[in-house]
């Protein structure tokens, strides 16, 4: 259980909620789909600046960070092709394998 | 209205991979010229002499925050420790609360890092909220990284 010092309160303003405990707030707001994050942070492939809105609630982590990771559309791409070339190319030799044994 | 600055600090040294935490939710001081800058941004300016305090600065010296601070004494300038506008700036929606954090990685040797604050340029610029850690950073080496988190309440 971890308290927030100096008098700071996480308020709610939709569902009136508030409190000065981290693990309550986090479970509060997660349990809560009307909380989403919005805002920027940088793409953790290209450092290129991301802007973002209706991401699901990021707990604050017991380090006090929230670790908020996203790709850029771009990187998305590059990455997912790579996986369906991986997965073509392993499924090639699969079937070259089988050919081969015969 | 009331705004409140939480610092949290970790750092995570690149050759062992130990993990220290420096400040954990710690409460800030706001200076009396971030307040200015905060009516100012929300409320009276008509265009952008003022942009958000989501840029972060650290200092090595001993420091004690006072409400008159307008620059935060020893700011690191080098090293990969200079002042940056923080990677990921965000807002909970419904919520009074905003995270601004961003990882320093160290590009050269640090004594002891001990405080941060944030301002709302990456120089020169208004200091809005500044704290010290609850224990020093210890010596830094190149590689070793720096996450520092600054996590906000605004309300009435």
């Amino acid at each position: 259980m971890s308290i927030i010092e100096g008098g700071a309160t996480f308020r709610c303003g939709i569902h009136g909620f508030e409190t000065q405990n981290i693990d309550e707030w986090n479970d509060h707001c997660h349990n809560n789909p009307d909380h989403t994050e919005e805002g920027f942070t940088q793409c953790i492939s290209c450092g290129t600046d991301i802007q973002f809105s209706g991401l699901p609630f990021h707990k604050l982590g017991p380090d006090g960070s929230k670790n908020i990771q996203l790709r850029c559309e771009d990187c998305e791409n590059k990455m997912m092709g790579n996986v369906r070339r991986v997965t073509k190319k392993s499924t090639q030799q699969q079937q070259g394998g089988s050919l081969g044994s015969v | 209205m009331t705004s409140h600055g939480l610092l949290s600090v970790v750092v995570k040294k690149a050759k062992t991979g130990e993990v220290v935490q420096c400040a954990k939710l710690k409460h800030n001081l706001l200076t009396n010229n971030g307040r200015d800058g905060f009516h100012n941004l929300i409320y009276t300016n008509a265009s952008g002499t003022y942009r958000a305090f989501y840029a972060i600065g650290l200092t090595e010296s001993t420091i004690t925050p006072a409400d008159t601070d307008t620059t935060l004494t020893g700011e690191i300038s080098t090293n990969g420790l200079a002042r940056v506008d923080a990677g990921t700036h965000s807002h909970t929606t419904g919520t009074n609360t905003s995270l601004v954090e961003h990882t320093f990685t160290a590009t050269g040797a640090f004594t002891n890092v001990q405080a941060s604050a944030t301002f709302n340029a990456t120089s020169s610029g208004t200091m809005g909220h500044i704290a010290t850690f609850a224990t020093g950073s210890g010596t830094l080496a190149t590689n070793d990284t720096l996450k520092v988190s600054w996590t906000f309440t605004l309300d009435d």
